[in-house]
């Protein structure tokens, strides 16, 4: 009988709780580290996608703000600001960041250009010295500039051979669709939208020329230094996604291919322009030793265009370390 | 658990249900409208606000987009490098632009005039002039169009500014020349979101830019311009929905989260897409739902009222319901008792009134039935105890009707002999039982009986006497079978046999007792007349005897010597004890023949006593004894024979002094109801107590205390005392302390009279 009016009374109470407004409380989902990252429209960068949707980041406890910064110099000003966490970038722009002190540090390539980028002439250029006299278009102190300047470096020519045609990165094929320039230095889409000129063609690319335009993870430096987990779990997350990529491209392109608004299939089209470095080749110091020749040369060109007013350390700028010591530490 | 509590408790669920979910349902609606009035309010002012700022650095491309219109600066740009007097000419006219249009908008730090190397040409502000812009934002994004550098902090001014750019092309080819920027305080932007216009007390409308970085003053931090990262929940829902399409939902827009400072906070957004800015509009949760707060604690009290009130409610229905259940739960317990007169029912016009009434009316038809069951269960114990006795009964007579010695026989008015038993057979003589019933009473009676009646007129009559009266006793003369008659006793009875009178006869042969009856009454007239006539005939020798002997003892014949006179003394002596033992038994055979006459007159008891002591008080001194006479004044003159109750008082005393040698003699009278008591008491020997009931038996002397027959008694005394007192209607009797006295007492009824009438009738 006692047992009968407890219940009773725990009926009472139960429905007391259930019905009493406002009791009921959502439960807490788990806490997740944002970190900002910036970077132009390129599809190597698209793994970032993957990780962030295929919930990568999230298993290692962190959630990824992308940054639609197109301009290299606000993601600088970002930087010096402490607003932006991280970016990708190629190599020749953590150069020029570098020469203006920005607090960044390059950690992990994220891929290398292997055709993607090259210089698409008009058809009476056969060959580099070709060029000579010529009107090439092309972004001041970019990506083009580096590859034509280093391609040109290691032929004995420089940028003082040419017209240059400045213009900005995303006009520079429509100035020679348009007639404005010979030649122009870009990369995909737009390079393939320049071979669009009767006559065009590929006078060279980094499919013949690799290991010059890489691109990096640069990470604001006090985060490196402060917080090298967090970077290493953003590192963590993006070797899982190539991982994934290269087991389930089909997949892996269809959640990538729409941040870019194109199909899947030229998605991966486009990535077969580019070489994504496992962790296994990224880990070697020998890999190491060629970001920093790299690093040196362009920072060389770059102080002799003029580009910038002093050559930045490589070391410096240049973290092996996470890469090294990558899983030595849980999250 | 009680009906009442159950009832009690389901009051208090139902209404908790209803009240919770009445009151949650009411609660959420009002909630709910109440939360979209908030949000509402919130995403009214931050529109607003996002609004005004767009319009603002609307204003300010404008603004910048006609400098870079301006006549002046084109010339300007036109002719920089040359270095004559109508280039510096310009350069002092651009200067004064941008002196005069810096004054007329206090927000504009400075004007720069960067030509198609991003090199800064002109300015308003000079230090500036010369410095390489072309790695700058507002030069690389306002080559092609009108552009907002982003908030930054100026190192030279130690502010943040944001910076408007605008490109300068020629008028007449449309060819690049150069980069205007317009340098601009925040001041403007900071007083459109810093307003707190529909914030309330705890809101703040701030702007956060795309990096999360805060890019306003914030109300409750300082110094938090680009300082201060903004990493919540209203930050989140603008990156989730800044690429949506759809318009975003209330809920979307709107949420309760902690804001930067980890405080809860109601808060929404709105998006500025040409900055990617989030401006941000949030308000202390705790003052935006203030009225929820108070509807919750105004449903809370409701609730605890309704509850409350639903409970008092439901125990005073439980106990209205339960009241008359308990009453009757009561009632069926007294009733299951056994008390079937206890009743339960009420004039309740309810369901449990109808039940309490059907309950009486069921048990009072159980008490009928019951009563039913018990008379039934009674009058068949009875029957069946009836039918055992009457078959005892039965077979009990069935035995002695079979082996009586006496003749029984059943007969009937109309039919005659039913039955006879064997005595009945071998009485009459009838060889069996079927002869027997085959004859009438008269075949078994002589014609007339000894009075001289007809013997079956008079049979008749005596049937009609035993069926009337239920029994009737008599003499019948009987004739055997072979006609030899003989006298016999009948008892008639009248009875019933399987619904039929009938007449039961038991008849008892008295030829011998007859005979031995007129052979007794012949011997005892034989003995009174011989005693009479002895006693008579004794009496009158003994007279002349007694007669002699008195003379010759008296000397009158003579002188006697002493021998002689004690010789007759002793001869006198026995002839008087003679005398009187003949007198005894004469008067003891008058008694019991009934022939002595009792003399009645009215006379006083204490009158005979008086004379009785005349004559007994010599005696008693004699032996030295006192005599005591202690007389009752008031006992009535009553009717009795003085001679003889004189003649039982002095027996009595005699036997006392007789018995007594020391101490006393006490005779006293006294009244008893009716009646007037004698006693005598004597302190003598006493009686043993086993002897007191043969006192009075003729011829009985009980041995003394002292010694055996020495008193010389007839033995007739007390047994003649006892017929005289009888005969007077009283009784007499003695009581005795063996060893210590003996008190004889009589009793004579005042209404003696009439019973002696009756005694003599």
């Amino acid at each position: 009988m006692l047992r009968r009016d407890i219940t009773y009374i725990l009926l009472f109470f139960l429905l007391a709780i259930a019905f009493f407004p406002g009791c009921g409380q959502k439960p807490q989902e788990q806490e997740l580290t944002s970190i900002t990252i910036a970077f132009q429209e390129w599809v190597g960068y698209g793994l970032f996608y993957l990780a962030q949707e295929k919930g990568f980041c999230k298993e290692e406890g962190i959630e990824i703000v992308f940054m639609d910064e197109q301009l290299d110099s606000a993601r600088r000003d970002a930087f010096k600001q402490g607003m932006l966490d991280c970016e990708a970038g190629t190599l020749d722009l953590l150069i020029s960041k570098a020469a203006q002190d920005t607090p960044i540090v390059g950690v992990m390539e994220i891929d290398q250009s292997f055709g993607s980028d090259g210089i698409v002439a008009a058809e009476n250029i056969k060959k580099l010295d070709d060029l000579i006299g010529k009107r090439v278009a092309l972004a001041r102190d970019d990506v083009g500039e580096t590859f034509i300047s280093t391609l040109f470096y290691k032929n004995g020519l420089s940028l003082n051979n040419v017209i240059i045609v400045p213009k900005l990165p995303e006009e520079v094929s429509q100035a020679f669709l348009n007639g404005e320039a010979d030649a122009c230095v870009t990369w995909e889409p737009q390079l393939t939208k320049a071979l669009k000129r009767p006559g065009s063609h590929i006078l060279t690319s980094t499919k013949e020329h690799p290991g010059i335009i890489i691109d990096i993870l640069n990470v604001r430096r006090d985060l490196v230094e402060n917080n090298p987990g967090l970077v290493k779990r953003l590192i963590r997350g993006w070797f899982n996604a190539l991982e994934f990529y290269k087991e389930h491209p089909n997949e892996a392109s269809e959640i990538i291919a729409k941040y870019y608004k194109i199909t899947p299939e030229q998605y991966r089209k486009q990535v077969e322009g580019l070489l994504w470095n496992d962790y296994e080749k990224q880990q070697s110091t020998s890999e190491y030793k060629e970001w920093v020749e790299t690093f040196d040369v362009i920072a060389e060109l770059k102080l002799a265009n003029g580009r910038i007013p002093r050559k930045p350390d490589a070391p410096k700028f240049l973290n092996h370390t996470l890469l090294e010591k990558l899983y030595e530490d849980s999250k | 658990m009680k009906i009442a509590n159950k009832i009690s408790l389901s009051f208090l669920v139902v209404a908790l249900i209803l009240v919770s979910t009445a009151g949650t349902t009411v609660y959420i609606i009002v909630k709910d409208n109440l939360q979209k009035s908030i949000y509402n309010n919130l995403a009214t002012t931050v529109a607003s606000r996002a609004n005004h700022i767009e319009t603002y650095l609307e204003m300010l491309k404008i603004s910048v987009g006609q400098l870079s219109k301006s006549d002046t600066l084109e010339n300007f740009l036109k002719i920089k490098d040359r270095e004559d007097s109508q280039q510096n000419e310009a350069f002092q006219l651009a200067m004064r632009r941008f002196k005069r249009t810096k004054e007329t908008n206090s927000s504009v730090l400075e004007f720069l005039l960067l030509d198609a190397t991003g090199k800064v040409v002109a300015s308003s502000n000079e230090s500036s002039i010369g410095a390489d812009k072309s790695t700058d934002a507002y030069f690389l994004g306002g080559q092609k169009e009108a552009f907002i550098k982003d908030v930054y902090y100026s190192q030279s001014v130690k502010e943040p500014l944001i910076a408007v750019s605008a490109p300068f092309l020629d008028s007449h080819t449309g060819e690049f020349l150069g980069v205007l920027v317009a340098r601009v305080r925040l001041n403007e932007l900071n007083n459109i979101v810093t307003n707190r216009t529909g914030l309330g007390k705890t809101g703040e409308i701030y702007i956060v830019n795309k990096y999360g970085y805060m890019i306003t003053p914030s109300r409750f931090t300082e110094d938090a311009v680009l300082k201060q990262r903004v990493d919540t929940e209203n930050v989140r829902r603008v990156r989730l929905h800044k690429d949506r399409e759809h318009v975003l939902s209330e809920e979307e827009m709107a949420n309760v989260f902690p804001d930067y400072r980890g405080q809860k906070v109601l808060g929404t957004h709105e998006f500025i897409p040409q900055m990617q800015w989030a401006v941000l509009a949030e308000i202390n949760a705790k003052e935006a739902f203030a009225p929820l707060a108070e509807l919750r604690r105004v449903f809370s009290l409701i609730l605890y009222i309704a509850v409350n009130a639903a409970w008092l409610l439901g125990i005073s229905i439980a106990r209205f319901i339960s009241k008359p259940l308990h009453r009757l739960h009561k009632g069926t317990e007294i009733i299951g008792s056994g008390n079937l007169d206890y009743k339960v029912g009420t004039d309740a016009k309810d369901e449990v009134g109808q039940l309490s009434r059907a309950f009486d009316a069921m048990t009072n038809n159980l008490k009928n039935t019951t009563t039913s069951i018990k008379s039934l269960n009674k009058e068949v114990v009875q029957r069946k105890w009836a039918e055992m006795k009457l078959r005892e009964s039965e077979e009990k007579y069935h035995s002695l009707f079979e082996s009586s010695h006496d003749a029984i026989m059943i007969l009937t008015s109309e039919k005659g002999f039913i039955s006879g038993n064997p005595a009945t057979l071998k009485l009459f003589g009838c060889k069996d039982e079927k002869e027997f019933t085959s004859l009438t009473p008269a075949d078994l009676s002589p014609k007339y009986q000894p009075d001289g009646t007809v013997s079956s007129i008079k049979a008749q009559e005596m049937m009609k006497i035993a069926m009337e009266k239920g029994s009737h006793f008599f003499e019948w003369m009987y004739k055997r079978m072979d006609n030899t008659e003989f006298p016999a006793t009948v008892l008639l009875t009248s009875t019933e046999i399987k619904d039929e009178k009938v007449l039961q006869a038991t008849v008892r042969d008295i030829t011998e007792s007859k005979k031995a009856e007129k052979e007794m009454k012949e011997a005892v007239e034989m003995k009174a007349k011989f005693v009479s006539t002895a006693s008579h005939e004794l009496r009158t020798p003994l007279t002349a005897i007694k007669e002699s002997i008195n003379l010759v003892h008296s000397e009158m014949t003579g002188p006697l010597n002493d021998n002689q006179k004690e010789f007759l003394g002793i001869a006198k002596r026995n002839v008087d004890r003679l005398a009187r033992l003949i007198n005894d038994v004469l008067d003891f055979q008058k008694i019991c023949a009934g022939r002595m006459v009792f003399n009645l007159q009215s006379a006083s008891i204490n009158e005979v006593i008086n004379m009785v002591e005349e004559t007994m008080r010599p005696l008693a001194k004699e032996k030295g004894l006192d005599f005591i006479i202690e007389l009752d004044q008031a006992v009535p003159v009553v009717n009795f024979d003085k001679d003889k109750i004189t003649q039982v008082l002095i027996n009595l005393v005699n036997n006392a002094i007789k018995f007594t040698e020391t101490g006393s003699i006490r005779i006293t009278t006294s009244r008893h109801e009716d009646n007037i008591r004698v006693s005598i008491q004597d302190s003598g020997c006493g009686i043993k107590k086993e002897d007191i009931p043969r006192l009075f038996q003729e011829f009985e002397q009980l041995a003394t205390a002292d010694s055996d027959r020495k008193t010389g008694g007839t033995g007739l005394g007390l047994a003649i005392s006892k017929k005289i007192i009888e005969n007077h209607g009283g009784k007499i009797w003695a009581e005795s302390d063996y060893g210590k006295g003996t008190t004889f007492y009589f009793e004579l009824p005042s209404v003696l009279e009439a019973i002696l009438c009756q005694i003599e009738s």
